[in-house]
């Protein structure tokens, strides 16, 4: 993580870093609760995503760091100190807005220059900052045009300009690629993530889009109906996911229903239904009894039907689905259920190799299982076998 | 299949013509009159004139009334565009029974008859002890049109995006600066349009002003109405009625011309 | 881009960003202060207006209600009490004339608003469907006149039905009647003050029936004559019905206006063909009697409400916040 030079700050308080905590944080809309008691780390000068399905509370979340709601009870500092209760337009965060939010009867000039305006900088220092932040996003040939006239990434970038020439402590953003085409999105979330890590302000990001959650972040945290799932890096949260809704949000996870029934050398012995047994060498091994196994479509071995040795389970493909960059097949176990394989693409012998009604054995290595316990079900984050309470970053 | 056949078709415009003929007949005719030489509007026409105009216009009672409506007017509707603006924005903020309950009382002006409002205000005005005035008739025009300020005026700002808002304030604006710089701005062709509606329903009205202006001191409706019974002043009437009408179509086509140019302008070209 | 501009552009890039990390330790804005501000409720900016119309509004209404009952009264020195003799004598006793004249508000009302519905139909219609390209301008130049001063409008037919006005003089210059003989009905009748009117209303009613044919789904008479219905069997069986919201929501819009119109029968009118809302005026005018005239008042805007509940359906406008969009 790219560490900034920070500003003074507040006399007293030591230099701004930009940290946020978010402690016990709830908001309540009448009946319903929206985030439920939330407790969060997010480092400094890091890309920290806020990941999750719709309506499980990232946004309303967002918007309370950012000012425009009112937590029902609960902290948000901001580098040791609790802002919920000052107005937006007096903390040292902005936000980049889903729709840009753009002022349409004003050029891209004067709506990067408005926050600047009302905080009452000198005209030349205006001036200069506002080309600054325009050469930043690449956009100084268009500072007289208004935002009608200018496409969708264009708005992007004069949303992202206006938020950063203020120098905040956190840059907020809300879904700001969703209204892009995939391609001109994977272009920004790569820009995106360079101008973080060139400025070095905490960008706390929302997502539904586990791929851009995964791409960018340097740490997510996966929120589910008003609670956070788990919080960690993109590298643990794919390969060692606390509970079946982490694992299953994030890519394929093969969850399958399983009974363990004793240890083993590397970790536990576990049947799956069909009454198959296999060695899980990762994940709540200590457990006994019912519960969940995960393993990663890309970690599944396929071999020749007649291939032999343990962790392996005959089946036969069920379906084809050609990615480009690889295949996926679909293969239905003996044991009754359908697991979900990833295979890379040989251009001439994939066509003729894969084909649904083929017969094959899936080779499940113990190190890429993983146990999932009964009660991981996803509502509430337990803890994961490094012991690391999962809710703080 | 077209929903009309071509005789149907044919027909249709035919009575939509007629109808458009029939429309404009009185007002073509005021326009005719108007320049007629005789002192009776009868036919056959009798010869071109403009004395009827200069004469209108070196009345001064007429003049006078036109002077003063034209004034209430304004006045008027820059009132009632100005409650209209915190109507709207309060109103966006309400839901449910609050804002049913809140919409239907501002928009009962529209429902009461004129001429009971019109008593009930000289009732009013004689409980509280004064004498009917002027500002009775602007307070009075004010609420009649406050209904069709808000009825303009609240589309237009429930059309904004509500994080522009947001983003004002994100950016350091005060709730105020944020009102003042985003909001007024981008509603301006709906506050002229609500100028507009405001200004020519209150110069129009009748009731209220009959019941409420000092005798001396007529609007030019009342002053219309006196003069179109009395033979010897119709001519200047239909002059000045003619002036009127005709400057009526110009504006509406004017309005909605400007307000077309308005929207272009404000968010500059193809979006 | 030439190699020239591109390395032009990432200095100035790579110079932004050093310039926007130096510009975070100049930052002079006063961070941290965390008092609470009162923030000011939008939804209180409502009162004002309420409260303007509660007192020009409510509290005439009231006070003509009060008038009504004799609670109050604009005679000084005379004694007030609650008394319903008013309201007795106009709906059973000796004010049958006024009871006349409230029927007969009514009749005009309701013949005028049916005529002028069944007029403008054909024209929404052909706006909605024959005028495509052209419909809001042509639909402007049908609204225009409703736009000009209503006043002068009734004047305008005045000098056109009156004794020797435009069509008498014209019958006389044709010789189709003899020199000085005027039509009698043309002008001071039933039908002058009705004709005025439904010439008034007309382009109003016909903008709802418009938006109405205007948002239907157009697909449906498409259907329709899929299916083998001729047009007139879709127009009768398709349109028509969708269309009726929109017909009824006309007609509220002229019935109540017209029930509470005064000014085209001071102007067209004769003695008999005055209406409720003159009667009112007389009251409060050439031959006062407040407290008569507040029952008389009261009633007309009690029909007024109760049409307006009956009807308020029809009339609902898209104000509410269930319809705002989704950003």
């Amino acid at each position: 993580m790219a560490q900034t030079t920070a500003g003074p700050g507040a006399p007293g308080r030591g230099p701004a870093k930009g940290q946020v905590s978010l402690v016990s944080l709830t908001k309540r809309f009448g009946d319903f609760t929206a985030v439920d008691a939330i407790d969060l780390e997010i480092p400094p000068g890091g890309f920290f995503s806020l990941l999750g399905p719709s309506g499980c509370g990232k946004t309303t979340t967002l918007r309370m760091i950012a000012g425009f709601d009112q937590p029902s009870s609960g902290q948000v500092l901001l580098d040791g100190e609790d802002i919920a209760r000052t107005p937006p337009s007096r903390r040292p965060v902005n936000t980049v807005f889903q729709s840009y939010a753009l002022f349409p009867h004003l050029r891209v000039f004067d709506n990067v220059a408005f926050g600047l305006r009302r905080a009452g900088v000198a005209r030349s220092e205006v001036q200069r900052r506002v080309g600054e932040a325009l050469d930043l996003v690449q956009l100084s040939e268009l500072a007289s045009r208004k935002p009608g006239q200018l496409s969708g990434g264009q708005q992007q970038r004069v949303a992202l300009a206006r938020a950063l020439v203020l120098a905040p402590a956190v840059l907020l953003l809300d879904e700001p690629l969703g209204a892009l085409d995939a391609k001109l999105r994977r272009q920004l979330q790569v820009e995106l993530k360079q101008l973080q890590a060139q400025v070095g302000i905490t960008f706390l990001y929302v997502t539904h889009d586990q791929e851009e959650a995964l791409t960018m972040s340097d740490r997510i945290a996966v929120i589910n109906r008003g609670r956070v799932e788990q919080a960690a890096t993109p590298r643990d949260l794919y390969e060692e996911p606390a509970n079946a809704f982490v694992a299953d949000f994030l890519g394929v996870s093969n969850l399958m229903d399983a009974t363990v029934i004793g240890p083993s050398g590397s970790g536990a012995e576990v049947r799956l239904a069909g009454n198959q047994v296999v060695e899980v060498a990762r994940g709540a091994v200590a457990t006994r009894g019912p519960a969940k196994v995960v393993i990663r479509p890309e970690r599944i071995g396929i071999e020749p039907a007649d291939s032999a040795g343990p962790n392996r389970l005959p089946g036969m493909v069920t379906n084809v689905v050609y990615l480009g960059s690889g295949l996926q097949l679909a293969v239905h176990l003996a044991s009754g259920s359908t697991v979900t394989a990833l295979v890379p693409n040989n251009a001439e012998e994939s066509a003729s190799t894969w084909t649904p009604g083929l017969l094959v054995t899936c080779h499940l290595p113990a190190t890429a299982l993983r146990i999932l316990a009964a009660d991981d079900a996803g509502r509430e984050p337990a803890g994961d076998t490094a012991g690391r309470p999962p809710r703080l970053a | 299949m077209k929903p009309v056949g071509r005789i149907g078709a044919a027909g249709l415009a035919v009575y939509f013509w007629a109808f458009v003929i029939f429309l404009f007949a009185p007002l073509v005719v005021l326009v005719i009159f108007s320049m007629n030489s005789s002192a009776t509007p009868t036919l056959p026409l009798s010869g071109f004139s403009t004395q009827w105009f200069r004469q209108a216009f070196s009345n001064t009672e007429l003049t006078g009334a036109l002077v003063r409506s034209v004034a209430i007017a304004l006045i008027a509707a820059a009132i009632a565009t100005a409650l209209g603006i915190m109507a709207s924005l309060g109103l966006l903020a309400l839901r449910g029974r609050a804002l049913s309950l809140a919409l239907t009382m501002l928009l009962l002006p529209l429902v009461v008859p004129y001429i009971c409002l019109a008593v009930g205000l000289l009732i009013l005005v004689q409980e509280v002890g004064t004498q009917p005035t002027l500002a009775a008739v602007v307070l009075g025009h004010c609420v009649i049109v406050l209904p069709f300020a808000i009825l303009v005026i609240m589309p237009r700002l429930r059309s904004l995006d509500p994080a522009m808002n947001e983003a004002a304030r994100d950016l350091g604006a005060s709730e105020f600066a944020a009102l003042r710089l985003i909001t007024l701005p981008l509603l301006m062709p709906a506050l002229v349009s609500s100028g507009i509606i405001c200004f020519v329903t209150s110069f129009d009205e009748f009731a209220i002003a009959s019941f409420l202006a000092p005798s001396g001191q007529p609007t030019y409706p009342v002053f219309l109405y006196a003069s179109a019974r009395t033979p010897a002043l119709l001519p200047e009437v239909i002059a000045v009625g003619a002036i009127i009408i005709a400057g009526s179509i110009l504006l509406v086509a004017g309005a909605e011309g400007g307000r077309r140019w308005a929207e272009r302008r404000l968010v500059g070209g193809a979006g | 881009m030439c190699p020239a501009r591109r390395t032009l552009s990432a200095r100035r890039t790579l110079r932004a960003r050093r310039a926007l990390r130096a510009s975070r330790a100049r930052r002079t804005r006063d961070d941290h202060r965390t008092r609470s501000w009162p923030r000011p409720d939008q939804r209180a900016l409502v009162l004002p207006p309420l409260l303007f119309v509660l007192v020009l509004l409510v509290l005439p209404v009231v006070f003509i209600a009060l008038y009504s009952v004799g609670l109050r009264t604009n005679i000084p020195g005379t004694p007030t009490a609650f008394s319903l003799s008013g309201w007795q004598d106009f709906l059973f006793g000796g004010g049958s004339a006024f009871r006349g004249r409230f029927v007969y508000s009514i009749e005009i009302a309701l013949i005028v608003s049916v005529a002028t519905t069944l007029a403008a139909y054909p024209l929404a219609y052909f706006l909605a469907f024959v005028a495509r390209r052209r419909r809001y301008a042509l639909l402007l130049v049908l609204l225009a006149p409703f736009f000009t001063s209503y006043l002068l409008r009734v004047i305008a037919w005045q000098i056109i039905l009156n004794n020797n006005g435009v069509v008498n003089s014209l019958l006389w210059a044709l010789h189709l009647r003899p020199h000085g003989s005027a039509v009698s009905w043309l002008i001071y009748s039933n039908f002058s003050v009705a004709l005025v009117l439904f010439y008034t209303w007309i382009p109003f009613v016909a903008l709802p029936i418009f938006v109405v044919l205007e948002n239907m789904d157009h697909r449906l008479p498409e259907a329709a004559a899929d299916l083998g219905a001729s047009r007139a069997a879709t127009f009768w069986r398709v349109t028509l019905p969708l269309s009726l919201p929109g017909v009824i929501a006309g007609f509220v819009f002229v019935l109540i206006p017209t029930t509470g119109e005064f000014i085209t029968p001071l102007l067209v009118g004769g003695p008999n063909n005055q209406l409720f809302g003159n009667s009112i005026q007389a009251f409060f005018g050439d031959t006062p009697d407040w407290n008569y005239g507040s029952v008389l008042a009261i009633t007309l805007i009690v029909v007024v409400v109760v049409l307006t509940l009956a009807f308020g359906r029809f009339l609902q406008t898209d104000l509410r916040a269930d319809a705002r969009p989704q950003s």
